[in-house]
This record gives structure tokens, sequence and C-alpha cells, in this order.
């Protein structure tokens, strides 16, 4: 019975796994986090509501467990190779010459200049923060609320300097 | 049909992978673990896998049936520790969240050149470099060369292409 409920959450993970590589490439403005989670949230209840229509035997949780394992294992990886600054920091160096670069210059185009952008522009996409006159950032009273309860967490669980 | 039985030994698994954050929590106390992030966070995973252990083999009632129990058990602790450890990772490292920190805790607007100063409690953005780039040297990716750093070889190399290689089959246009 275990068996027959791995087996089949390994066919919804490996159905998962096509469907976002077919989704990545048609919704390219998209952002991709959101893609693989709502994708996966689908699959499994697609999955679910399939087996009853069918009126195939699926233990719930024996096919939950070995689902969601599956699929986390994967954003796991995934988070690693979309959000990632070290395996990013490679492959910079790896377009240039000689896959070599001067430390200075990195930190400029890349530490200050394409990466902390990019972060800048994507609190600003999500609302959490807004652009003032003068090139000044400011949070939004969302951003407000979220960054006061990261730091609450941050604080009851002893990390004093994140980053 | 769905079959919603389940056996104890996959309650406790489930239990224990909720619980996760007490042992956590706990080793967050500890004075010889403090500011070590990653240990306290593999010390309080190993803490769940072995409370299970025991569980499962010392109470009769919980005790898996057969191989496929003791991987489903595996399967639902190995879940629950991947979710805190995304959760453990962004609050501990997340880059984007202490960009968020710095301008709450600066209580005013802040240019980027004033959040990049501002940047992890005051350490700066070059912390973040140094530190990435520290991990990537004494994981043997990077070898630096007087002013430059290089790509090692064969490490670096194929560790890049690599990641060049799951960028392409995702298809992501943009990524760190």
């Amino acid at each position: 019975m275990i068996a027959e409920g791995i087996s089949q959450s390994l066919i919804a993970f490996f159905t998962y796994v096509l469907t976002i590589l077919v989704i990545l490439r048609i919704m390219r403005k998209t952002e991709p986090t959101i893609v693989v989670l709502i994708s996966a949230s689908a699959i499994y209840g697609f999955s679910i509501a399939l087996a009853m229509v069918a009126n195939q035997h699926v233990n719930f949780w024996y096919f939950s467990i070995s689902y969601w394992f599956l699929v986390l294992s994967f954003l796991l990886a995934f988070g690693a190779v979309y959000k990632s600054l070290s395996l990013r920091m490679l492959l910079v160096l790896l377009e240039k010459p000689n896959r070599a670069h001067s430390t200075q210059s990195f930190r400029e185009e890349y530490i200050f200049g394409d990466s902390f952008d990019n972060r800048l522009q994507l609190i600003i996409d999500q609302g959490l923060a807004k652009r003032r006159e003068q090139n000044e950032f400011e949070l939004t009273s969302r951003g407000a609320n979220w960054a006061a309860s990261l730091v609450k967490l941050q604080r009851l669980f002893g990390i004093m300097r994140s980053g | 049909m769905i079959d919603f039985s389940l056996p104890c030994s996959l309650i406790a698994a489930l239990l224990l992978s909720f619980l996760l954050p007490l042992p956590l929590w706990i080793a967050t106390r500890l004075p010889v673990l403090h500011e070590r992030n990653p240990l306290q966070f593999l010390i309080a995973v190993l803490l769940m896998y072995g409370t299970w252990f025991v569980v499962v083999t010392v109470f009769p009632a919980p005790a898996p049936a057969d191989a496929s129990e003791w991987l489903i058990g595996f399967m639902a602790l190995s879940g629950g520790a991947i979710v805190y450890l995304e959760i453990w990772g962004l609050l501990s490292r997340g880059y984007t969240l202490s960009i968020l920190a710095a301008l709450y805790e600066a209580q005013r607007p802040l240019t980027p050149t004033e959040i990049a100063h501002a940047y992890r409690g005051g350490d700066g953005l070059d912390w973040i470099m140094k530190h990435r780039l520290g991990g990537l040297e004494g994981s043997g990716m990077i070898v630096r060369e007087g002013d430059c750093i290089k790509l090692s070889a064969p490490r670096g190399l194929i560790v890049a292409w690599l990641y060049k290689v799951c960028i392409s089959i995702l298809g992501l246009r943009r990524t760190g």
C-alpha cells in the first residue's frame, strides 16, 4: 500500500516537473517562484481529484507525504539555482575572459550593481517599498509590517544579524 | 477511493517535524552555538530524527511495519526539515529580507548607498562579498590571483557549467 502511494506520488512529481518546464517557458513575465509554488499545489489537487474520479485506491497520507517530500526537495534545489548569490558569482566568472575578474570590478558591477539593484527592484515590485524623490527608498505600510515581523522572528531565534 | 488511514509511526514523524522549531529555539539559546546558525539548525534536525528513531524503536505501538514505512517516516521528517530550512535560510541569510530589515531599522527613507552601508546591522554590503567569496574560496571553487578572482579548474568550472545547464533546462532568464 505504501509502495503504491510512493509510485503514485512519483508519477505526480514527474508531471509537476514537466509542467513547470513548459510553464516557465510560456509565462516569461510571471515570477518563477509563483509558477513553481502554484503548479505544485495544482498538480497535487489534480492528482487527488483524478484518483477520486477514476475510483483508484490512494492512501492520502502516503501519497501526500511522498509527493511533498519530492516537491520540497526539488524546490530546495530550484531556490539555490534561482536565487543563490554564490552560484551566480561563479556564472559571472564563467562568462569573463580567462574566467577571471578583478575583485574591485566584481564588487562594483555585480555586488553593488546588478545583484543589489535587482533586490531593490524586487521589493518595489512586491509593494514592500516605494521609490521617492532623490532616489530614496521608503517602506510601504505592508513592507513595514513584514519587516517588523521579520525582525521579531529573528530576535525570537537569536539571529542578531542576517545576510 | 481515498484512504485516510495513518500508522502511529507516521503520526509521530509528522508531529515531530511540525515541532522542529522547539529544539531549534533551544539550540539558539545554547551559548556554545551563539551566532552559529547552520550548526543550530543541524543539531535541531538531528535531534528530531533521533527522537523519532527512539520513539518508534522503544515503544511497540508506533514501530514501522516494514522498510517502506521507515522510508515514508523519513520523508515526513525530511519534508518538515526542508520547510523549516527554507524559512531558517531566509531569516539568517536572506539578502532581500536583510535589505528590508535595514530600511525598517533606519526608520527613515534611505538612498541605495545608505542601504548598502546599513546592511547587516552596519556591516555594509562589502560583508556579503567577503562572506560569499570566502565560502567559494574555502570550498575550492575560486582562487585568488593578486587582485583577481578566478574560477578554479576543474571544480569551480564544473559547478559553474552545471549551474548554467540547470538555468537553461529551467528556462530562467534571471538568477542570483
